[in-house]
């Protein structure tokens, strides 16, 4: 569940980047946040990851108070969530298996439940074959897959993507936000940040309009999209 | 950290461990010309023979003196004619009738102490006079406290650069793999979790480093030892002790290096990556 209340971000005085925004999403909800370049779309998931805090208001995100979280417990809460970033942020020197194996090494999972959850994982964005695959030996969809699994390898509550389509080619979009809807579907929270209209009308659901650090649409459309279950199967 | 982290610690440990020697050669030198900084006390003229033992005990009871010697007023004599060589026949006439009084020979414990030590010995009865060598005493422990300030001050501020000159190497690896960092911040990895690769990255290049560093003081120092040790009248002649040789130091050498190493190294590594923490 993330709920901002009255939430303000300034990084000078006097200029809010966020302003005055109130915010509810429910588990379970997928929610698009779409907005013009500079609307405050990526200080707005900054603010989600405690990676900035609020000039004010209040903004809790998995029953986590993040105004009054101390730094010693940051590492706790990011355990909940799972992000996907426009540049995919995977380690070159790493495999497929490495890079997302390396988030559970990261909380001390067991080695024989990291093999097992990694391969599962791994099996759900459909990339068996290329296990034993570099970052730099993998398309642009494929490597931003291999993001969507190590997001998704921790089991988180929450799933941020920041702009995930935003260095694909179109077909590949579909097919990411597809996945990020069947994840969904399986009871994970998903917000997604992007400004491409054409991906939020095909699919639909809930849809928040920021522009210049103001909510000015949040409500639920409908999507041009069949069914996104069928996308992959393995879901 | 690569080899050019372990170059630069490798330098920044042998500028502190030539220091360290350096000042440590500097002390016994300056121990061996202290050694020599006897007080002589001359006994009053008549002061009897078998008293002797009574006034060196009293000598030895005071707390600054680590040493007595008692020199007969013959032996006295007869040293005096040595050091005067073909003169010294002259005073072979006196030796039925010896000048020279009874004496002892006092070395201190602490010669920045000896003016003290030295009114003890003139209130004692039988203090005829006394020579020491006060001045001599002052400028010496002058040149200690210069040379105990110079070399605390020379080796906190080599640490120190070597220090800064860890971090700076490190900060390029730590730089290049700052993508890891800051994508384990973002899957909860504490600071602890991220830093402890670096810390035993920088204990190891620091071990490494040591050894490196302890093989080259070994080859230099052993060179110039033979060099300049090479001629043992040299320091006979001087007065004072020979340089320390390796042997008597290796493991000293050896510790000072690998902890050092070993601590710079780590603490280096991990102050470099604070930086990318920040997420």
């Amino acid at each position: 569940m993330v709920e901002l209340k009255n939430v303000s971000v300034a990084y000078n005085k006097g200029h809010n980047v966020i302003n005055n925004i109130d915010m509810h999403i429910d588990d379970g909800d997928f929610t698009f946040i779409v907005g013009a370049s500079g609307a405050g779309k990526s200080t707005l998931i900054k603010l989600l990851l405690k990676e900035i805090d609020a000039s004010e208001g209040v903004v809790m995100v998995n029953g986590y108070n993040l105004r009054t979280l101390k730094k010693s417990r940051i590492p706790k809460f990011r355990r909940t969530i799972g992000v996907v970033f426009q540049d995919f942020r995977l380690i070159p020197t790493m495999t497929v298996y490495e890079n997302i194996a390396f988030v559970l090494r990261v909380i001390n999972a067991p080695r024989s439940y990291i093999k097992k959850r990694v391969s599962y994982v791994i099996g759900l964005v459909g990339l068996k074959n290329k296990i034993k695959s570099f970052p730099t030996e993998l398309s642009g969809g494929e490597q931003q897959r291999v993001a969507l699994a190590r997001a998704l390898v921790n089991d988180p509550k929450l799933l941020i993507a920041d702009e995930p389509t935003g260095n694909v080619d179109p077909e590949l979009s579909q097919e990411i936000v597809g996945l990020l809807k069947a994840i969904n579907q399986c009871g994970t929270t998903v917000v997604m940040v992007t400004h491409e209209h054409e991906l939020v009308k095909h699919f639909g659901g809930r849809l928040v309009n920021i522009n210049q650090g103001t909510v000015i649409y949040d409500d639920f459309i409908d999507g041009e999209a069949e069914s996104y279950n069928n996308m992959d199967d393995s879901l | 950290m690569g080899i050019a982290s372990f170059c630069v610690l490798m330098v920044s440990l042998l500028l502190v461990g030539v220091s360290v020697l350096f000042v440590m050669n500097v002390e016994i030198l300056l121990g061996s010309i202290e050694n020599k900084n006897e007080i002589v006390v001359f006994l009053n003229y008549d002061f009897p023979e078998n008293k002797v033992n009574e006034a060196e005990n009293t000598l030895k009871s005071l707390s600054n003196v680590s040493e007595v010697s008692y020199r007969p007023r013959d032996e006295a004599l007869n040293r005096l004619i040595d050091q005067m060589d073909v003169n010294g026949s002259v005073y072979e006439r006196v030796k039925g009738d010896n000048p020279l009084p009874n004496a002892f020979n006092v070395k201190v414990k602490d010669t920045s102490k000896i003016t003290e030590t030295v009114s003890q010995l003139n209130a004692l009865s039988f203090t005829d006079d006394i020579k020491a060598p006060t001045e001599f005493a002052k400028v010496l422990n002058k040149l200690k406290k210069v040379v105990s300030i110079v070399s605390t001050a020379l080796l906190v501020a080599l640490i120190t650069v070597s220090l800064i000159m860890i971090s700076n190497s490190t900060r390029a690896s730590v730089y290049s793999r700052r993508r890891e960092i800051n994508i384990m911040k973002y899957v909860g990895a504490t600071n602890a979790f991220i830093r402890i690769p670096f810390f035993f990255e920088g204990l190891f290049t620091g071990l490494v480093s040591g050894v490196g560093a302890s093989a080259v003081t070994y080859y230099v120092y052993t060179m110039v030892m033979d060099i300049i040790t090479n001629d043992v009248s040299l320091w006979k002649t001087i007065g004072v002790n020979e340089p320390l040789p390796f042997s008597e130091v290796k493991y000293f050498v050896i510790a000072l290096y690998l902890c050092t190493g070993a601590i710079i190294g780590a603490i280096g590594s991990v102050t470099s990556t604070t930086k990318h923490l920040q997420v």
